[in-house]
């Protein structure tokens, strides 16, 4: 199975093109206090250490060493003040071990980059300007890094307010022990030895674009329009996997894209109330199709066959699975379970109109009060479903089958919430909260299979056979409600108290029938009724005025639940506190525990995540400061689950009598552990004005276990460290120029055993040297 | 299409039944800050405007230009005024000699004077605010924004995110750091992409989509669906029955690390009599130690299919 992108690069060239980055910026360095002239500036400020990126800074995993610059920041002209920054330089990326982790968890590549850019202009005196006050806008990484994003910001006075963004994501996900079959070591037949699965056999390589525009027109008006325009594409390569006697590996071409329209008036028709009224549309297209790859194997005419890619045991056939192993590549058994061709295309359509209707109000003295209404009619419609499979499934004979269809559904979708809090005195108060939801979604679904018989895939598929057809009517519909009524005391300035009562009722509605060819159909259909009553205290203490306890602890109990992994029993324990002794200091830590059960007879759910964590920011002075971090993590679940596994996995339990397994003769605990502790230091050091550095470390490490249904499952990311560390610089050499240059190392590591598949672990040094520009 | 029609139509309407006026900040008996609000009667001449501000606070009034807030400056006939929209009429202030007690200080102010003040003129963006889990536990809008020393323009926002967020909650500093994350220390997220931390009507501060769906739809658009074959806990339990959203040691930010056991949790045969749904794999065709290693090499569209029961397609 091959990777869908080369990440590979030639150390030569790497070395090549560090010297040429550095040169460059040396060049810069020397020559451009020399060049620089005089320009059209305001009056020179006093310097300040600048306020940190506004902008967003893709794969800024480690603070940036802040620029100083020792002349005026800004140029007025034709009635602007404008600022303008620019990042130029690039990634010098190297690493060792295995490309696929570091592409899942890294991916920054060598290459000239546009790190960052920003203009921001602002109106000045008493002119007015016909298209904007102020203009803002940045950008970062682009030029090959893997997180692209564009940001967009316009206003003019009381005429409008315009914001806009775009994020582009690269994302390549190639975790090889995910959906992987881990083939035995050995597997062999007549002398062909069944190769391994290396990569996932899910593996992902799409790129995510997402644009996302508001415009506000008369946005501190009584009455404001809004309008938006959303749109989200994610498209690129990506494998999956269809079973048809075997498992075949399918080349997905994911291609989904989806666009939402907003229009919108908010009226502020009494002072303190304000009208909302709404339209969504989403218009989804998905238009993902499937190709069969993995095509590794030859039948003996020469076809290109795979024998599916999960044979964790010699594939059983009349005769030999391998009947050539000289060949190149090598031939096949015709009468094996086999894919020669597969391909599938579902295009789909989903129009989802909502509308919504809000409301805002505190003209009633000491009440303050909220809802909305929103109705989503939406509907799902596959007209042209197509399937086709050539091959040979032995159990049923059948060489080839084409599959057509369509389907449609429909998503009702209505609820209603309302919230109202009432002062009632200076020091109690009382709200409340209800919530309605309904959602209904009625389907259908018509398929009719066409087959053609046979024996051996060296055989032309028989004739067809007459149409199989599947017609299917689904339903999905839930209804809750949830009431929330709190009331809260403020005992003193230092202490308040608020105690919660939560009831909420489900009452969930399925069903899915399917008939063929005629048949009455027949299925599955239930009804299930819930009811959850909970209650939640919260204290709040300020000790001093530098000192915050926030604390909570919630409890609820629902009379029955929908999964066995539902909590029927919940308990939440929180505290946050944060400790402000001097500006400059703020130490604050959290202690959060989510306590879950549902201890119904043969399930035994048992679930909890508990963490308690520290940090402390220290930042004295502008010539240095401190940053720590630490934190302890553990999340933990059981259930009782029956499974088969032959050979069994060491320490496997039988199913005991009464428990009720039906034909699986196990009975796992599904017991997952993974305590996880984290812990981070950074230190800012600007020694003198025009120099600024910064380094750290960064570590995440989970030790976990879990129970191995599966003799050759090894525990994978679950015993891994992932290390961060970092440095970086930053040299003001003139004015408003400086040269920059950061480090940040990555490596990760799993425990053992790797398991049948290659080793995940990787080490990498990206190194960015820029020039930054600032006028 | 006749739903959309209208919807147009009152969009278009609605403009025609009133007045469009300016919001005017400065009217005594609209949006003053809270402990102005008890006043009665015209005191417009309290109000000096920002030059007068200027004399002593050079520095900020120079500096607010780039603030959203300088528009106030535009209401009322171009005679709004910025700084004591928030902080109050300065005549007191101004003749008491910058008498700090004459003013409205907001690091003085009590949590919920902060909230009266701010929400004056916002509440109609934020309006969970109160029952909101900051608002519950006495978070006022300073904690988070400075409207004269913000780092963040486009919220006025002390830090930026994720940075601000992390100072309360420290526990999510580690989750974001697993192996496994969504990419917010990266830049290509923030927080509030998926949480509203004003308050939303749902559990965990978080925001639903348009057509009110879990938020993670948003840009996972492939699972919204609806489907004719859903796989029913995505839509009555969500995301979370199956994913840890912020990070995970697992891939696909899985809550188990082996995706059977993540099945076989609820696909099992104990006890169907309380669970109706639990469609259980049988034995030995669903061997774990054979070529059924992964439910998803079979099961592939998990998230909902609209031509399989079984999600093979």
């Amino acid at each position: 199975m091959g990777r869908l992108s080369s990440m590979t690069f030639d150390v030569s060239s790497l070395r090549a093109f560090a010297v040429r980055i550095a040169l460059s910026i040396s060049m810069c360095a020397v020559l451009l206090p020399v060049s620089s002239s005089a320009q059209e500036t305001s009056p020179p400020q006093e310097t300040t250490a600048p306020a940190q990126e506004t902008t967003t800074k893709p794969n800024e995993t480690t603070p940036p060493a802040e620029e100083t610059t020792t002349q005026p920041k800004e140029i007025i002209k034709d009635g602007y003040a404008i600022h303008q920054t620019v990042d130029l330089g690039g990634h010098i990326a190297e690493h060792s071990g295995s490309d696929p982790m570091y592409a899942t968890l890294v991916n920054l590549q060598s290459g000239p980059r546009i790190l960052s850019e920003s203009l921001e202009m602002h109106a000045v005196g008493k002119v007015k300007y016909p298209f904007f006050d102020t203009l803002m806008t940045s950008s970062t990484g682009y030029g090959g890094d893997p997180i692209n994003v564009t940001v967009l910001r316009m206003s003019k006075g009381k005429l409008y307010d315009f914001q806009g963004l775009f994020r582009r994501n690269r994302q390549y996900f190639d975790y090889d022990l995910f959906s992987n079959p881990l083939i035995p070591d050995g597997l062999t037949s007549n002398g062909y030895t069944f190769p391994q699965v290396n990569s996932s056999p899910h593996l992902f390589n799409t790129v995510r674009r997402m644009t996302d525009v508001n415009l506000t027109l008369l946005p501190i008006s009584k009455i404001s329009f809004r309008t938006g325009y959303s749109q989200n594409i994610n498209q690129g390569p990506t494998y999956s996997s269809v079973h048809e006697g075997t498992q075949g590996l399918l080349l997905q071409n994911w291609r989904n894209s989806t666009d939402n329209w907003l229009g919108a008036v908010d009226w502020r028709v009494l002072p303190k109330t304000t009208l909302t009224y709404e339209e969504h549309i989403t218009h989804y297209k998905g238009d993902t199709n499937w190709q069969l790859s993995g095509l590794n194997l030859q039948l003996s005419n020469g076809a290109p066959v795979s024998l599916g890619f999960d044979n964790v045991a010699v594939p059983s056939c009349t005769g030999p699975a391998i009947l050539n192993s000289a060949t190149t590549p090598a031939t096949a058994n015709d009468t094996c379970n086999g894919f020669l061709q597969y391909y599938r295309y579902s295009p789909t359509r989903e129009l989802f109109p909502t509308e919504e209707f809000k409301f805002q109000s505190s003209s009633i003295r000491n009440i303050q009060m909220n809802g909305r209404v929103r109705y989503t009619g939406a509907n799902m419609d596959l007209p042209n479903y197509n399937e086709y499979f050539n091959g040979l499934i032995s159990r049923s004979k059948l060489l080839a089958s084409t599959v057509t269809g369509y389907s449609s559904a429909k998503r009702i979708n209505v609820s209603a919430d309302y919230g109202v809090v009432w002062q009632v005195s200076e020091k109690i108060s009382l709200s409340d909260q209800y919530d309605f939801w309904n959602f209904r979604q009625p389907g259908n679904n018509f398929l009719s299979e066409v087959d053609q018989s046979g024996t051996s895939m060296l055989a032309a598929p028989g004739p067809p056979s007459a149409p199989t057809t599947t017609l299917a009517d689904s339903f999905l519909g839930q209804k809750t409600q949830t009431n929330i009524l709190t009331a809260a005391w403020q005992a003193s300035p230092k202490a308040s108290l608020s105690l919660a009562y939560r009831y909420r009722s489900r009452a969930l509605n399925y069903s899915l029938l399917l008939g063929e060819d005629g048949a009455p159909p027949e299925g599955n259909a239930y009804t299930l009724d819930i009811h959850e009553n909970g209650g939640i205290l919260g204290i709040v203490l300020r000790p001093s005025m530098q000192w915050r306890i926030n604390g909570s602890l919630e409890a609820s109990y629902a009379n029955r639940t929908y999964t066995q992994i539902n909590p029927r029993a919940l308990q939440h324990y929180q505290i946050h506190t944060t400790y402000k002794p001097k500006d400059w200091a703020t130490i604050s830590g959290t202690f959060n525990d989510l306590e879950q059960r549902n201890n119904v007879l043969y399930v035994n759910h048992l679930d909890h995540s508990r963490s308690f964590t520290v940090g402390a920011s220290l930042m004295p002075s502008e010539r240095y400061g401190l940053d720590l971090s630490y934190g302890y993590l553990d999340v933990f679940s059981r259930t009782s689950l029956c499974y088969a596994a032959s050979p069994a996995p060491a320490g496997a339990v039988g199913v005991p009598p009464g428990t009720g397994c039906g034909n699986n003769i196990y009975l796992g605990t599904g017991y997952y552990d993974a305590p996880t502790q984290y812990g981070s230091i950074g230190i800012t050091l600007a020694p003198v004005k025009n120099f600024r550095s910064a380094l750290g470390y960064r570590m995440s490490a989970v030790n976990g276990t879990t129970e191995f249904l599966n003799p050759r499952q090894v525990p994978g990311s679950l015993q891994s460290q992932y290390q961060t560390p970092y440095a970086n610089v930053a040299w003001n050499f003139a004015s408003g120029w400086a040269w920059k240059a950061d480090w940040n190392y990555y490596g990760y590591g799993e425990g053992t055993p790797i398991g049948p598949t290659l080793p995940r672990s990787f080490r990498g040094n990206v190194y960015t040297l820029s020039m930054h520009y600032e006028f | 299409m006749k739903r959309l029609l209208y919807s147009s139509v009152l969009l278009v309407l609605l403009p025609l039944l009133w007045r469009v006026g300016s919001v005017n900040a400065a009217r005594n008996q609209d949006q003053q800050p809270a402990h102005q609000q008890t006043k009665t009667a015209d005191k417009s001449a309290d109000y000096l405007g920002s030059d007068t501000c200027m004399g002593c606070h050079e520095d900020v009034v120079n500096k607010f230009a780039k603030n959203p807030h300088s528009r106030l400056a535009l209401l009322h006939g171009g005679k709004g005024v910025t700084c004591e929209s928030c902080h109050g009429p300065g005549r007191e202030h101004v003749e008491g000699g910058g008498d700090i007690t004459k003013i409205f200080r907001f690091t003085e102010a009590s949590v919920k004077q902060i909230d009266k003040t701010c929400l004056g003129c916002h509440a109609a963006a934020h309006p969970n605010f109160e029952r909101s889990e900051h608002g519950k536990a006495n978070l006022s809008c300073i904690g988070c924004h400075s409207i004269h020393k913000f780092q963040d323009e486009a919220s006025l926002l002390k830090v930026s995110q994720p940075k601000l967020c992390y100072t309360c909650h420290t526990d999510l500093k580690p989750a974001f750091a697993q192996p496994f994350h969504h990419k917010v220390d990266e830049g290509l997220m923030k927080c509030s992409d998926c949480h509203n931390p004003h308050g939303t009507f749902q559990a965990a501060q978080l925001k639903s989509t348009a057509d009110q769906n879990a938020i993670c739809v948003k840009c996972h658009t492939e699972t919204a669906g609806p489907f004719v074959y859903e796989h029913p806990v995505v839509k009555t339990e969500g995301c979370t029955i199956c994913h840890s959203p912020h990070g995970s040691p697992n891939p696909r930010l899985l809550n188990t690390a082996n995706v059977n056991t993540l099945c076989l949790q609820c696909h099992s045969e104990t006890n169907m009599g309380a669970f109706p749904h639990a469609v259980s794999p049988s034995g030995p065709n669903h061997n774990q130690a054979t070529q059924y290693v992964s439910c998803l090499n079979c099961h592939a569209q998990i998230h909902g299919s609209n031509s399989d029961s079984v999600f093979f397609h």
